[in-house]
């Protein structure tokens, strides 16, 4: 009798915990790659699951390495998160493959106001006229210094170096006497020794956004393709010819920069930086937490070197994406319509790490980051006065690969000059731009 | 006998063979329903996904449609420069790879079987390279063999040498890959010797050294033909392997300087998930099946008369 009263209450028990116990909630997938922003982002999602009690938002986050491998899986297999961060990069493969879901019927119907954004901005996420992403935040590029090695060289802030490819203008000079041989001269001394240098002014490098195509706009060119989504190559330009000889000869003429080495999971020149081998080097807004951790000398950022057509950069920024399988269409939209809200820009810019999408929230930003390094952070924010796009275009990766690899070889010194890689890497991308593929 | 008694017997024999045959059919079932687990995963993981690979390869698959299109992926494989400098590359790593390795992993451990104080101590130290992760050591390597900076340069440069550029000459490149990769996995081919070599008789040694054999002469007439089949079975090994060479390349040089070291399996992963062109990646997948293949029954037929054990 004992036995069938205890069977009774633990079977009773196994049937009552099947039954959840709260109201119907339903699981929203929140996925993102960087792990300092992810306070920033849990805490807007707190607010949003506040305002919205039915809806659980669980957060994935996947490093860089293997987020784009996991996204475009999941996207193929309709295992995708429900909302998700997009990279410009990565935009136009998906959205030319009908992956993402078209955000503009909702921005419509709930009358979304997009001008509180930066127009690029809110522009560059748009395909064929409809909106796929509302703008989460940008970066643009600066000049990382160190500002030991400046203050041995005698030298002070550079707050406006000026360069031009015929002479090279006041930034040859500064990063000149930024490199050292072994016996202490710099390398406007007529005594310098090239082949025993050990500190290097600058590291030149074959990345088109953190470096060469600033350049490219700085004197005058108009880029890789004529204009985002544009189907015309103009990388042959001869002012970009120019931007890419000059960064070679800071290498093997002007021995200011050192040869780069193999890619893979060598980080390139940002390590030459952090390691003290070079005194500055060009990068993104992006990587401020990186140097925070690495960098153990005393550092700041800088204003690019302004070209002959002024002072450019690349401006870049992510934004919130939703799969067009996604299930749960308007529970995703209410989330992503939030996250990028300037309500919620507001909570992520209190957290000073990256830069709003919304105008009006830099001064909120600013206030939380006085104090932290670097002293300079306006630079970044000044570089969105005059700015240039990323290349957009779902023929990307296949471009993009032929450039790595022949600009690797002029990089290397394996070219005689620059105008020989440029027309030939012209020639290939002519031909991916007509393949139908 | 009485027709009754043979009638019964006939019976019964007709019985015991029923019986019999049912008993022999039940231990076939229960045979093929012990395997049925490991089959089904072998249908599910193996089977499965290689007919789907060589489906897909007459296929433009690229994660959202897949529309038939016959042997168009191969031959635009076979028009790409790229595609075939990624096979004259694996080659050559295969090449020099198979014989360099298996090579220096057989005279390490003919001289590690000798009678040494501690030979426990060195058979750890040559394995310690393989039960290393592949990417660490790509890593370790890459900072080691870095022009400028790296310590094999500075090394060189303090007596008075040259640096080299490992990593960065695009003629170089890939024979530091090479080395680097040898390094890597010789403990795994020593310690396949090193088993083989404890099969071979000690007394044939000893035989051979009371008629005044020199070192040389026993490693060439004695260990070297009793070890063929080790030898057949480690380089048919060696082969496969290093025809599907990838986490190196990927973690040192990512194919470059330009596409010195764009090995084929590297072009593979290049095509499927940075280009996404799935249909045409398993098309390169089924050729290089095809490729292995030919390569293993070529040895095959070298090694027909001194691969396995039959004595004449």
């Amino acid at each position: 009798m004992r036995k069938k009263l205890y069977v009774a209450v633990v079977v009773g028990l196994f049937v009552f915990s099947c039954f959840p116990a709260t109201a119907k909630k339903l699981t929203l997938r929140y996925a993102l790659w960087d792990q300092n922003q992810r306070p920033a982002m849990e805490a807007s999602i707190a607010e949003f699951m506040k305002n919205n009690p039915d809806i659980d938002v669980k957060v994935e986050l996947y490093p860089w390495a293997d987020y784009w491998t996991k996204l475009t899986t999941g996207l193929a297999t309709g295992t995708a998160p429900d909302v998700f961060w997009g990279h410009l990069a990565w935009f136009p493969s998906m959205v030319t493959r009908g992956q993402l879901l078209d955000l503009q019927p909702y921005i419509d119907r709930d009358k979304v106001d997009l001008s509180p954004y930066y127009p690029a901005l809110v522009e560059a996420w748009k395909y064929q006229g409809d909106s796929y992403g509302i703008p989460k935040d940008w970066d643009t590029i600066a000049l990382f210094i160190n500002k030991e090695m400046i203050a041995k060289a005698g030298l002070v802030y550079p707050a406006d170096l000026k360069w031009n490819p015929i002479d090279g203008g006041s930034f040859l000079r500064y990063i000149q006497k930024l490199t050292l041989d072994n016996t202490g001269r710099n390398a406007l001394d007529p005594n310098f020794d090239p082949t025993n240098i050990v500190q290097y002014g600058f590291a030149s490098e074959n990345e088109p956004q953190p470096s060469w195509l600033n350049f490219v706009w700085e004197n005058g060119g108009t880029g890789i393709i004529n204009r985002p989504w544009g189907t015309k190559v103009v990388i042959d330009q001869p002012q970009t010819i120019a931007v890419l000889q000059f960064l070679n000869d800071l290498i093997y003429k002007y021995h200011v920069s050192p040869k780069p080495e193999a890619r893979g999971v060598w980080p390139g020149p940002w390590s030459l930086w952090t390691g003290k081998k070079v005194a500055m080097v060009t990068n993104g807004s992006w990587m401020l937490p990186s140097a925070r951790s690495q960098a153990s000398f005393p550092w700041d950022v800088a204003p690019l070197p302004a070209g002959p057509a002024g002072r450019i950069s690349v401006f870049n920024g992510l934004a919130h994406e939703i799969p067009a399988t996604c299930k749960h269409k308007e529970e995703a939209w209410k989330l992503c319509k939030w996250m990028d809200s300037p309500a919620s820009q507001k909570i992520v810019s209190e957290m000073g790490i990256v830069f709003p999408a919304v105008k009006d929230l830099i001064p909120t930003f600013l206030k939380a980051f006085a104090g932290k390094k670097p002293e300079h952070i306006r630079v970044f924010i000044d570089e969105t006065a005059n700015t240039g796009w990323w290349p957009i275009t779902e023929k990307w990766p296949r471009m993009w690969d032929v450039m790595q690899r022949e600009f690797d070889l002029l990089w290397l010194g394996q070219y005689k000059t620059a105008e020989e890689a440029v027309k030939k890497v012209a020639v290939e991308l002519r031909g991916i731009m007509k393949a139908s593929e | 006998m009485s027709r009754a008694v043979r009638k019964t017997m006939g019976n019964q024999v007709r019985l015991m063979a029923v019986a019999k045959q049912t008993q022999r059919w039940k231990e076939y079932l229960s045979g093929y329903l012990f395997i049925t687990p490991n089959f089904i995963g072998f249908l599910v993981f193996l089977l499965g996904p290689i007919i789907a690979v060589i489906y897909f390869s007459f296929t433009n698959y690229n994660l959202s449609t897949a529309q038939w299109i016959g042997p168009e992926n191969y031959l635009s494989m076979f028009r790409n420069t790229g595609y075939w400098n990624s096979l004259v590359k694996t080659l050559i790593f295969v090449g020099v790879n198979v014989p360099l390795q298996s090579g220096v992993a057989l005279l390490v451990a003919v001289a590690v079987n000798q009678k040494i104080r501690y030979p426990g101590i060195f058979r750890t130290i040559f394995v310690i390279p393989w039960v290393c992760l592949p990417v660490s050591i790509g890593m370790t390597f890459s900072w080691l063999m870095q022009t400028d900076f790296g310590m094999i340069n500075q090394l060189l440069r303090s007596l008075h040498l040259p640096g080299v550029p490992w990593l960065t000459s695009p003629k170089l490149a890939l024979y530091s890959l090479i080395l680097v990769n040898a390094w890597e996995y010789l403990g795994f081919h020593i310690v396949i010797y090193l088993a083989g070599l404890q099969s071979v008789p000690t007394y044939l040694y000893e035989a051979a050294m009371i008629d005044g054999a020199t070192s040389r002469v026993r490693f060439l007439r004695i260990t070297l033909p009793l070890l063929m089949p080790v030898i057949f079975f480690d380089i048919i090994m060696n082969t496969i392997g290093t025809f599907q060479i990838f986490d190196i390349v990927f973690v040192m040089t990512q194919g470059g300087p330009g596409a010195a070291t764009s090995v084929y399996n590297f072009e593979l992963y290049k095509q499927a998930f940075t280009f996404f062109r799935m249909g045409y990646a398993c098309s390169m997948a089924v050729i290089l099946l095809l490729i292995i293949i030919g390569v293993i029954l070529l040895q095959f037929w070298f090694f027909r008369k001194r691969g396995s054990y039959e004595v004449g």
